[in-house]
């Protein structure tokens, strides 16, 4: 038997012919499925873009916030203080943690690393109830600059919020 | 009278009418288009959906991060009251009668009746906040502890201020529906508490009309 392309044209046996309807609605469907299926795609990724987006949005103001904040700054209004961070991170300030954290609304979950660029120094403030035991954790960090000690002895470093995703988003 | 003809299993695959094959077939075929256009639409409604619930999220968004800079201006310079004005002309929902804006203590709540059912968009609050006039708050706290919370009058409390903080949580929890065409006012507060030696700081966001 030679298939060639006068075989497909001069054949009368139209095996498929009577069901041709069924052939191109099944066409149609696949098509729509699948049309269906990048749109929710789609939609599913840029809601979960803005999503993070919204919430680094949010990890970033905090860290702003934070880096300026009167609690912890130092001689100078652009200065972090390295004493003030110490007695905010011994176990038993809890109260100094308390008052860092009030200001916050008690339904977003988050903790504060403060650590200076060379990386000698690191300074973790959370109010003990964090974990993030497999949840979604976003960070934003801002540059800092930390006085270390009294003699006026500055280093930069860097602000780290790390928001804590709600478990049911 | 005429003789009944028999029907054996030999006609019914002999027969070569494909009457059941064509109604067979042309069935699926309009099940097949019926679903197909139910999809269509259902998809079509959803997308307006969206588009409403995206002009919601934009309103709540707008008010969240309003309070929410509110909260990280820093006392002294911006220790002024806010205003903050509703975009009533750039959206078609705004000023949809069945539209309402609510903040509570902990989350901005935009909410439409449509056609009996409720698309809504809920953002939460980073800083802590109360849905009242700076005047209620005084004396809300001066009612339950005989004391306004200013700096010349700190509420007594001990660590960790629970008694405070929990009736001030619970008394924010009531929503304060937002009238949409008058403005917002929000407002940084502290009340101040003292356990006897040393008297601190708690601070607080208002948002009121």
């Amino acid at each position: 038997m030679n298939l060639n392309i006068y075989s497909f044209i001069s054949d009368e046996k139209a095996v498929l012919e009577p069901n041709n309807d069924i052939i191109s609605t099944a066409l149609v469907v696949v098509g729509f499925v699948v049309f269906a299926a990048i749109l929710s795609k789609t939609f599913i990724a840029f809601n979960n873009n803005s999503n993070s987006l919204e919430n680094y949005e949010q990890a970033a103001m905090i860290a702003e916030d934070i880096a300026s904040s009167p609690s912890i700054q130092g001689s100078r209004p652009e200065l972090i203080s390295a004493e003030t961070l110490d007695r905010i991170c011994e176990p038993s300030a809890t109260e100094k943690r308390y008052l860092f954290f009030q200001r916050f609304s008690s339904n977003i979950d988050f903790y504060v690393e403060i650590s200076t660029v060379d990386g000698n120094y690191k300074w973790t403030i959370d109010e003990g109830s964090t974990f993030s035991n497999g949840r979604d954790v976003i960070a934003a960090s801002v540059p800092v600059v930390i006085e270390l000690g009294s003699t006026a002895r500055c280093v930069p470093g860097t602000v780290t919020v790390k928001l804590i995703q709600h478990r049911w988003k | 009278m005429k003789k009944q003809k028999e029907v054996g299993i030999e006609d019914i695959i002999t027969n070569e009418t494909a009457w059941a094959d064509l109604i067979l077939s042309k069935t699926a075929l309009i099940l097949a288009t019926a679903i197909i256009l139910t999809a269509v639409y259902s998809l079509s409604g959803t997308y307006s959906d969206l588009a409403k619930k995206d002009e919601l999220e934009a309103i709540a968004v707008g008010l969240m991060s309003n309070i929410n800079s509110a909260g990280s201006a820093r006392p002294g310079a911006d220790d002024t009251i806010r205003t903050y004005y509703f975009d009533i002309n750039s959206g078609k929902l705004a000023d949809h009668e069945n539209l309402n804006v609510s903040v509570s203590c902990e989350y901005v709540v935009c909410t439409l009746e449509d056609r009996e059912r409720n698309i809504s968009a809920v953002r939460p609050l980073c800083y802590s906040t109360l849905p009242f006039t700076p005047g209620k708050v005084r004396s809300i706290l001066t009612e339950r502890f005989a004391a306004s919370g200013n700096i010349s009058q700190p509420v007594n409390s001990v660590f960790p201020y629970a008694d405070v903080t929990e009736f001030l949580a619970m008394k924010g929890t009531e929503e304060l529906f937002l009238n949409m065409s008058k403005e917002v006012h929000i407002q940084k507060t502290s009340v101040f508490v003292t356990d006897g030696s040393k008297v601190n700081e708690l601070e607080y966001i208002l948002v009121y009309q």
